[in-house]
């Protein structure tokens, strides 16, 4: 088990370089930089642009050097904690994504626990109760959940705030507490306002793998292993939790790498509609107006949780299933 | 080789290893030795029975003859009209023209017939591929061969699941015979199939063999059934033949110690319940991690010292009949 | 045989299938008795329905089969007998049965392993359930049980997983979880047939020990003719879901007497009876479970057929001393044997 799993961290490193270098290279794929950028903008407004302040930020970032030099400077300065100056925002970068990322963060990771919590058992009982009323339900409402869009159901959600409860469930925090510093009642505010991003952005998922658990626990229910248990003399429920359910939930272990990722960066349109203050739309927007350190810092996040979240879910198979670490 | 007149094929020193790989690194640690050093001939017209456990390395022979696998070492010749054809050295492009005259029946007439294909397409495949008719002929190739293998022509159109397994292994056999190939690879062709049924397709097989002059490498692990096929039988232990002989030598006059133990292994059909006086005890040997000496000496009743250190190779110690045992001479090994 | 006590009987079992392509009637008015401290051989070809009796036997025939009718009527629970097809399919009653009186072995011991188990933890599913044994108890009883069946150095084998064994040792563990409880009756469905003939051999001399050693019962279910003539004191050859002929093992290998029964001894190469004529077949395949046969099943593939056997199923009649046999020709010839 050791070894394999320093084997699969040892895998990691030439993955996160490669994926470092074509994070730079997609942000430096336009022509210009920002300064060049910022620079028309405010030629344009007729404002005076501070050419010795432009001047003196090019050569602190090397914008003047060749485009390898520029990646040098930028990783070994991310390696000393320093992820490079939003000129957008006009601040170290580090300052202007904390607390987006801390709040993605939460989104995701409670969307995740949320999308297996009820994703499992459900699927489990379709899966024993097929063809069955409760099983018809369940898939009825599974592909309607995987059908609607995310944007979709986040509009439908805040119309029926607005129309029914008189109540804004826009954003995560109340207006008074949005820019207020982190205390017990902030968090309570924001739990108050977590649950509808949560629904959104995990309904698609959560349907997915409801459908998912359903067709893997019907392919193992019928596995000469399960009879075997039954012939023991087991119970229905003892035996198709230790038997076929643990087996069914490989797929979905693995899923997870994706998943995670998947919700952090994919719910950027639900962010937008919603208003949320996470990383999504300010991506978008450092997309847009080329604010290099600023986008590369969160491309860079976004690929090492991928990464990482791959490892997770691949220690998290092989302590599942001890075939894997066997290979 | 002293009679090449009459050898279709020839094997010779034949070796298939394949890398174990472990660590972090990946490094190469050892070798499974699938076929080790194997020599046999087959002759023009002859069934050249192959048995062995699971995992002796009899399948792969099958493949490597067919070269769907490329081997380690040793040579594979085909004698074709006059013509020595090296098998183990052809390129891709040389091995196009030799798959017409070395064809295989695979085990599984489930797993071994396309579902989305119609019995016309999967036994006109090989035809279509080597250009061997236009497609206006084929359509009657392709029935000619039906009738051959005792299939109505008439389900030409049909999907395999229309079939019963008997059938399906007929359309296999029709396959293997499209191109008019000289031998044939038969890989445990009746061992999924049911009793009654295994019958017909040895039965069909004996009959084409008639017919069409075919040469046979019969792989399987079903002894009565290698019996019933057989001229001539090769027993496989871990990667190594230890018998060759004729087919009345090998079950009446054993010569070595395994081929007794498989026959007494057999169940047979008596009368009497047959008291198990003698069962072979433990498991096959690990071909990545063979025992020394001779492969078998840990599971021989007869080892002595000299099988636990000194390895063995095939030799010849009556015409025709070959044993890789230090003990050849002076056993007394029962048969049938 | 008859001098022993009986164990189970099964009276004119019937299990259905209900599949949308139609009904598939795998078991049919099958009546066995089986007797204590005995082996009982079914023996047919794929799709007779001798598996589907065994797992109806334990009542785990999986959905959509039912038992639709008939009786299993157990004798070895606290000696008053109880009908198993009676029982509520998943309740209390079938589940002190299941691995405690009755045991099955299946034929793939890989797929009846679980991978993610290792081997000790899965024997000791059926103690913990029938028996009050404490986790270290469990575990000094299955490394003797372990050892029992012949597995070398058991004390690092329990901690093992399944892919971890051989075929042969794998077979001895799936013995081992089926005896651990001391059933009164084995019952092994095709438990050789995926192993190789020197393992097979092994593993049909352990059956012959536990069966001197435990006092065992044991239905042992095969398509393997020799290997039933190995094990078995009487057998029962099963076509289309019937038993069509049942006798001592012995008297009927020697002396069939269903054509179907002559026809499947004569199909098979025969080990030492060297010829290179042609093998004599049963002509057509084996029947297919959607069709409904009128008369008897066997008669499109049958050399003997009559007229009445095109339009009435013949049942089990005993002709002389044990042996019963459905075919109307031969009943007719009375005793004949062919």
């Amino acid at each position: 088990m050791i070894s394999y799993i320093i084997r699969r961290i040892f895998y990691m490193i030439p993955t996160l370089i490669i994926i470092s270098m074509i994070s730079f290279a997609v942000i430096q794929l336009p022509p210009g930089d920002y300064l060049t950028t910022k620079i028309a903008q405010l030629q344009a407004q007729d404002e005076l642009v501070n050419i010795d302040l432009i001047e003196a930020l090019r050569a602190e970032y090397g914008l003047d050097k060749p485009v390898y030099v520029q990646y040098g400077k930028w990783i070994w300065n991310i390696l000393h904690g320093n992820f490079g100056y939003s000129w957008e925002w006009q601040k170290p970068v580090e300052e202007v994504i904390g607390e987006r990322i801390l709040l993605t963060a939460i989104i995701s990771f409670t969307a995740t626990f949320m999308i297996y919590l009820v994703a499992i058992p459900v699927g489990i009982f379709s899966a024993t109760n097929k063809y069955s009323v409760g099983d018809y339900l369940v898939t009825i409402i599974a592909f309607v959940g995987l059908a609607l869009p995310n944007f979709l159901l986040a509009l439908l959600l805040l119309f029926i705030g607005y129309a029914v409860f008189d109540v804004s469930l826009a954003g995560l925090f109340s207006s008074e507490f949005a820019n207020a510093p982190w205390s017990a009642a902030k968090v309570g505010d924001l739990l108050k306002h977590l649950w509808i991003p949560v629904i959104v952005v995990g309904t698609t998922s959560t349907a997915g793998r409801i459908r998912v658990m359903r067709g893997n626990l019907l392919d193992e229910l019928n596995k000469p292993y399960v009879m075997a248990a039954r012939a023991k003399g087991l119970s229905e429920i003892k035996l198709l939790f230790k038997y076929p359910v643990r087996v069914a939930l490989n797929p979905l272990i693995s899923g997870l790498s994706v998943l995670l990722p998947q919700m952090i960066s994919g719910a950027t349109i639900t962010a937008v509609v919603l208003g949320l203050p996470t990383t999504g739309p300010m991506l978008l927007g450092a997309l847009r107006s080329q604010d290099v350190y600023l986008a590369g810092a969160f491309i860079l996040l976004l690929c090492t949780l991928t990464v990482i979240s791959t490892l997770l879910s691949d220690i998290l198979l092989a302590w599942s299933d001890p075939r894997i670490q066997y290979e | 080789m002293n009679e090449p007149n009459d050898t279709l094929l020839s094997v010779e020193r034949l070796k298939k290893h394949f890398p174990i790989k472990k660590g972090l690194m990946r490094r190469i640690t050892g070798y499974v030795r699938a076929v080790d050093d194997v020599s046999f001939r087959i002759r023009k017209g002859e069934t050249l029975g192959l048995v062995g456990e699971s995992g002796c390395g009899k399948s792969t022979i099958g493949k490597l003859v067919l070269r769907a696998m490329k081997p380690t070492a040793g040579r594979i010749m085909f004698h074709l009209d006059g013509r020595e054809v090296p098998v183990h050295e052809l390129s891709d492009a040389e091995l196009r023209p030799f798959r017409k005259h070395a064809q295989l029946i695979f085990q599984d007439p489930y797993a071994s017939l396309n579902p989305r294909m119609t019995v016309r397409e999967i036994i006109g495949e090989p035809i279509l591929v080597n250009r061997d008719h236009d497609s206006e002929d084929m359509d009657q190739r392709v029935a000619e061969l039906m009738e051959l293998v005792g299939l109505d022509s008439r389900y030409l159109k049909r999907y395999p699941h229309a079939f019963s397994g008997g059938q399906r292994q007929r359309i296999g056999v029709a396959r293997a015979l499209a191109l008019n190939p000289d031998l044939i690879i038969a890989d445990e062709p009746v061992s999924a199939l049911d009793v009654s049924i295994q019958a017909q397709i040895l039965n069909l097989l004996h009959d084409i063999q008639q017919d069409l002059n075919l040469t046979y490498l019969f792989i399987s692990h079903d002894l009565s059934v290698v019996e019933y096929i057989s001229d001539r039988v090769a027993v496989m232990y871990v990667g190594k033949l230890v018998e060759v002989a004729d087919n009345e030598d090998i079950f009446r006059r054993p010569k070595h110690p395994y081929t007794e133990a498989l026959l007494v292994a057999v169940p047979r059909i008596s009368g009497e319940r047959k008291a198990h006086a003698y069962t072979l005890s433990g498991n096959v040997a690990d071909p990545a991690n063979p025992p020394s000496g001779c492969y078998f000496h840990p599971r021989c009743r007869y080892a002595k010292d000299v099988c636990q250190t000194k390895s063995v190779s095939l030799e010849e110690i009556s015409p025709g009949h070959q044993v890789a045992c230090h003990l050849a001479s002076e056993l007394e090994l029962k048969g049938l | 045989m008859s001098a022993k006590p009986l164990l189970l009987e099964i009276k004119n079992l019937d299990v259905n299938f209900y599949l949308d392509e139609g009904t598939v009637e795998a078991v049919q008015d099958v009546s066995l008795d089986i007797y204590q401290d005995y082996a009982l051989g079914i023996v047919g070809e794929s799709g007779c329905g001798k598996s589907v009796l065994s797992q109806a036997i334990m009542r785990i025939v999986p959905r959509p089969g039912e038992i639709t009718g008939g009786e299993l009527v157990y004798h070895g629970h606290n000696s008053h007998p109880v009908d198993i097809a009676k029982l509520d399919g998943t309740g209390k009653a079938i589940r002190a049965i299941r691995g405690n009186e009755i045991a099955l072995i299946l034929q793939e011991p890989m797929a009846a392993l679980s991978p993610l188990y290792t081997v000790g933890n899965q024997i000791r599913d059926a103690l913990f359930q029938h028996t009050s044994m404490s986790r270290n108890e469990a575990r000094d009883y299955i490394i003797e049980l372990l050892d029992q069946v012949g597995i070398p150095q058991p004390e690092t084998r329990i901690d093992q997983y399944p892919f971890e064994l051989s075929g042969g040792l794998r077979q001895r563990v799936v013995i081992a979880m089926a005896i651990a409880c001391k059933p009164k009756l084995l019952i092994a469905d095709e438990p050789t047939t995926a192993l190789d003939v020197t393992i097979q051999a092994q593993i049909l001399k352990l059956f012959q020990e536990l069966k001197d050693s435990l006092e065992i019962s044991i239905i042992f279910i095969s398509h393997d003719l020799a290997v039933i003539s190995e094990i078995a004191d009487e057998v029962a050859v099963m076509y289309n879901g019937r038993v069509v002929e049942k006798g001592p093992a012995s008297k009927v290998f020697a002396e069939p007497l269903h054509p179907y029964t002559v026809g499947l001894l004569k199909s098979v190469p025969k080990l030492g009876v060297k010829s290179r004529e042609r093998l004599t077949v049963i002509e057509g395949s084996v029947p297919d479970p959607f069709m409904k046969y009128k008369g008897c099943a066997f008669h499109p593939r049958c050399s003997i057929r009559e007229e009445v056997c095109t339009v009435q199923c013949p049942t089990l009649k005993t002709l002389e001393q044990e042996r019963e046999v459905a075919c109307f020709p031969i009943q007719g010839n009375t005793g004949g044997t062919e």
